[in-house]
């Protein structure tokens, strides 16, 4: 699977990763989710990235949480841009964009994970991931980088 | 009429590409145990191996999480609208201090 997303949300999701360092940032992801069958591989197209507001009550340089009232709300705002919530993104402040252990317990099948890896000099590049069905680990997704919002 | 519920994207493929689906029940257990026979494959998303809900799911009612009603006794009437959202969570695995 592929996950298709403009270098602006790309831009976006890293320097939003830098300025909450050493903590951990946290948001949404808008977009649309392709056809999936045989023929064709799927693809995830995200249009919009929308920061939120990392819930976790401590620890949060090592733990994300995003409240189901920000979960709420970003459900509405795709709603009313006939978009869908298709996946979250995160940053690893130190530590590589690979998803925890923590993350694969935490996380939900069918969306899509973008994972940013930030140090104090500078936000690193994206990874995508999305977790098998039977939540057994997660599949990498290839990044397809489009100059324009699709 | 029965309560409708509202399904994030994940859980659309199990109700026939839809976003929303009307299902019979009085309370929001009775909803979710319903749900789970019209479409087993919500199963995966919503439920543990044990049969309970799984921890990172937020249900609303109305607009209102059900942890500050009455959780999943929460009775529904007909025109009540019942929100399925994951509740996403994670980060590095260690809570040591960082990295020199």
């Amino acid at each position: 699977m592929t996950l298709a997303i403009g270098v602006a949300t790309v831009d976006a999701i890293r320097v939003h990763a830098r300025a909450v360092y050493p903590e951990e940032c946290c948001g949404a992801l808008l977009g649309t989710a392709g056809i999936e069958d045989a023929q064709a591989p799927a693809v995830r197209r995200i249009v919009r990235a929308v920061a939120l507001e990392n819930d976790a009550t401590d620890n949060r340089h090592r733990r994300f949480r995003i409240s189901g009232d920000q979960q709420l709300a970003c459900q509405r705002l795709a709603a009313a841009l006939s978009l869908d919530v298709v996946g979250f993104y995160h940053s690893h402040p130190d530590h590589p964009p690979v998803p925890s252990p923590v993350d694969r317990a935490r996380a939900w099948p069918w969306y899509c994970f973008v994972i940013a890896t930030v140090s104090a000099d500078d936000a690193g590049p994206l990874r995508a991931w999305l977790l098998r069905d039977d939540r057994s680990d997660f599949v990498e997704l290839d990044i397809a980088l489009i100059e324009a919002e699709p | 009429m029965s309560p409708v519920v509202h399904l994030p994207a994940p859980l659309r493929a199990t109700a026939a590409d839809s976003s929303e689906i009307q299902v019979t029940g009085s309370t929001v257990s009775d909803v979710l145990t319903e749900l789970v026979r019209l479409s087993p494959n919500a199963a995966p998303y919503l439920l543990d191996p044990e049969g309970c809900v799984r921890r990172y799911v937020n249900i609303y009612v109305n607009q209102e999480d059900i942890r500050v009603l009455e959780g999943l006794s929460t009775r529904l009437g007909p025109h009540d609208e019942v929100i399925i959202l994951p509740a996403i969570a994670g980060g590095v695995t260690t809570l040591t201090s960082r990295p020199a």
